[in-house]
């Protein structure tokens, strides 16, 4: 095989970033008024039947271009990546209970353009009116490494002026009863980064370092994940506390591993004269 | 950047479980539809679809331990240890970074639907949700490396390939592994009957699926896995094994238009089409073979149509058109994995798979139809368009193998 050189490395810039948590009463009345912000057109039923996941993300997005200062216009052309932790949780519940009572019926319409994994970035490219890719990725157990992964791959594979890179996850994931709403209390969680393309050398920036191809790795043995040969998983919350001090004035940094591959870098710093220290 | 090409072919479809029972059928315009009729909440109901009805045993398996996985595991797992061992990848898949990228249009989904049907209540225990399927895969098949799972709807495949083939490119692994795998399970089947999506031709199930025909009136559901194994070109070479086709170019774009109801404007998914000349540095001219989305719905296949002529051009009439739907059934997060295997088939073998059950063209659908059979035609170059839910366009385009 062909070796690549060492220290292969993908990096973006983030231009703004925003995060917004919920639970799952005030997504519910968000469903009922859909955000409005500049640049962008919601029709007043579009989140009627979306995902509490989808709603959160979309919230995400108005704070990160308020954040940022950007108008949905900017981003028309970007890509859209949905990384939505186990979405469709809550519906499932009454789905399967709906279909084993009356059949195939009474299944909704809405159920397999709401519940996958790209289900955020259609809704979002929808509302930003943007016509660059829209992809789902990751969606469970280590899908944050899976989406930044997919995210900074994709600026090569598609020439692409910037990436929305969208998170969420419940905390703690719900449990539902047979209508589908949570039997305890939850909150989702939801990160916006918005990137573009090359990271710049001190500023905001997320990077991808891979190992050698000669480094040493483990034999994954039968039986064995290969997440048992990593450390604790990263959520959507540690994330979103990064977002949260960042756009707060406070700098910033986050690391994972990479599974199977290297490592991931997010570095938030507070760069001189910029807004975020104004305020 | 090296190319990169496809050396090892897994699938198990409702028309083969190998590259070549799948591409001997297809070339033959064979149909897998037929009629179900199951039992839902004490009624029958009827449904047409492509199911695999039995997945073949994986080698160093026991047989009632393999059939107790969920049918999306065992195609999965099936088409991936055979996509390795075409390659000749399979004894040294230890020593070598393997990449994976799975495209899965609702993962947990099917997990807990199957989980569901099996008596258990998996959906209310998040606990146990602490699997992938790519995780299962690498832990199954022991491969190590980078992975991912995509999903696009109906598009996903196309994602897998385009990131693998990045990844290769890249060096950040020695092979990858892209491709789908898909269960057409009873409620989703319903969520597409609600949505007045599938075919009710009950009386004529393998006449169902006839994208581009005027009297279509909807798809049919089919199910399978199909996986492949990328790699870079030099080092095919090197190792003497089969080069099926490289993977030249990927575009992909959004309609921004609705969650389900195909855009009419063609020229998002123009856009995509573009972009994956674009990328594989080929013009209209070129393509020898488009291996079209249409599934078979009145909307989108002449909206597909549409943005072919706005692509094609001049050439519109020129190069041969065909839905392999017509035969395999619509695959969703899969289908573009097995429609890469159609349009490999036409590269290899240069003959063009039909869309069968296209007796009378719609005229809104105006390209160069192949109907009923397959016809001889020189291919070096194939796009395959493959469009989801959300608005999700991509097209992949595939090279002769030279």
């Amino acid at each position: 095989m062909l070796a690549a050189p060492p220290g292969v490395k993908l990096g973006a810039t983030i231009v703004a970033a925003g995060e917004f948590s919920a639970p799952y009463a005030r997504l519910t009345e968000m469903r009922r008024m859909p955000p409005t912000f500049a640049g962008a057109d919601i029709a007043a039923h579009f989140l009627k039947h979306a995902d509490e996941h989808t709603i959160a993300v979309i919230e995400a997005v108005r704070l990160a271009l308020q954040h940022g200062q950007l108008d949905a216009s900017q981003t028309r052309d970007w890509a859209m990546l949905s990384g939505p932790r186990y979405i469709g949780r809550l519906a499932a519940k009454q789905l399967v209970t709906r279909f084993d009572r009356q059949g195939g019926s009474s299944i909704t319409t809405h159920a397999a353009s709401q519940y996958s994994l790209n289900s955020p970035a259609a809704a979002v490219s929808i509302v930003l009116g943007s016509h660059g890719p829209n992809v789902g990725v990751g969606g469970g157990p280590w899908g944050l490494a899976d989406g930044c992964l997919t995210a900074l791959s994709l600026f090569d594979v598609q020439a692409v002026p910037g990436a929305w890179l969208l998170f969420s996850q419940w905390d703690p994931e719900p449990i539902a009863d047979e209508r589908g709403q949570p039997t305890h209390d939850c909150t989702c969680h939801a990160v916006a980064l918005a990137l573009r393309p090359g990271s710049a050398t001190d500023g905001p920036s997320l990077s991808a370092t891979f190992d050698a191809p000669g480094a040493p790795r483990p034999l994954i043995r039968s039986g064995q994940s290969p997440f048992d040969l990593l450390g604790r998983e990263p959520m959507v919350w540690d994330l979103a506390t990064c977002v949260r001090n960042w756009n707060s004035g406070l700098p910033t940094s986050w690391s994972c591993p990479l599974p199977g591959a290297g490592q991931l870098d997010l570095n938030l710093p507070i760069e001189a004269g910029s807004a975020r220290l104004v305020a | 950047m090296e190319a990169v090409c496809i050396t090892g072919i897994g699938a198990t479809t409702p028309l083969g479980h190998s590259y070549e029972a799948i591409a001997d059928a297809l070339i033959a315009g064979r149909s897998a539809t037929r009629l179900l009729v199951e039992e839902q909440a004490g009624q029958q109901v009827k449904s047409i679809t492509s199911l695999v009805d039995e997945v073949p045993l994986a080698p160093g398996y026991d047989a009632a331990a393999w059939s107790a996985r969920p049918k999306l595991e065992r195609m999965a797992l099936w088409s991936v240890g055979a996509a390795l061992r075409d390659a000749q990848l399979y004894d040294r898949r230890q020593q070598l970074r393997i990449g994976l990228v799975v495209g899965q249009a609702s993962e947990w989904y099917r997990h807990w639907r199957h989980d569901h049907a099996s008596g258990g209540n998996r959906v209310c225990q998040p606990e146990l949700d602490g699997q992938t399927l790519a995780s299962i895969i690498q832990s199954e098949l022991q491969i190590f490396g980078p992975s991912s799972s995509v999903g696009a709807a109906c598009a996903s495949a196309n994602y897998a390939f385009a990131l693998a083939r990045r990844w290769v490119e890249l060096g950040i692994v020695d092979v990858c592994i892209a491709g789908s795998s898909e269960i057409a399970c009873p409620i989703t089947r319903a969520n597409f009957a609600n949505l007045r999506a599938l075919s009710r031709r009950f009386d004529a199930p393998e006449r169902a699926a006839r994208p581009f025909d005027l009297e279509r009136d909807g798809f049919v559901m089919g199910e399978g896995a199909a996986m492949f194994v990328l790699e870079r070109t030099s080092s095919a070479r090197r190792r003497g094994v089969r080069n099926y086709a490289q993977i030249a170019g990927f575009g992909a774009s959004s309609d921004a238009s609705h969650m389900i109801i195909p855009c009419e404007d063609p020229q998002p998914a123009a856009a995509a089409m573009r972009a994956a000349l674009a990328d594989a540095q080929v013009e209209p001219s070129d393509l020898g073979y488009v291996n079209a989305h249409a599934t078979g719905t009145p909307v989108g296949d002449r909206a597909e149509a549409r943005a072919l002529g706005m692509v094609l051009g001049p050439h519109k009439m020129r190069t041969p058109v065909s839905s392999t739907k017509s035969m395999t059934g619509h695959l969703v997060s899969a289908a573009a994995a097995v429609e890469a295997i159609a349009c490999i088939a036409a590269l290899d073998r240069q003959l063009i798979p039909p869309t069968i059950n296209l007796d009378q063209p719609d005229p809104d659908c105006d390209i160069l139809h192949v109907p009923g059979r397959a016809i001889a035609h020189k291919v070096d170059v194939a796009l395959s368009n493959s469009f989801g839910f959300g608005g999700s366009n991509t097209s992949l385009v595939l090279r002769k193998a030279c």
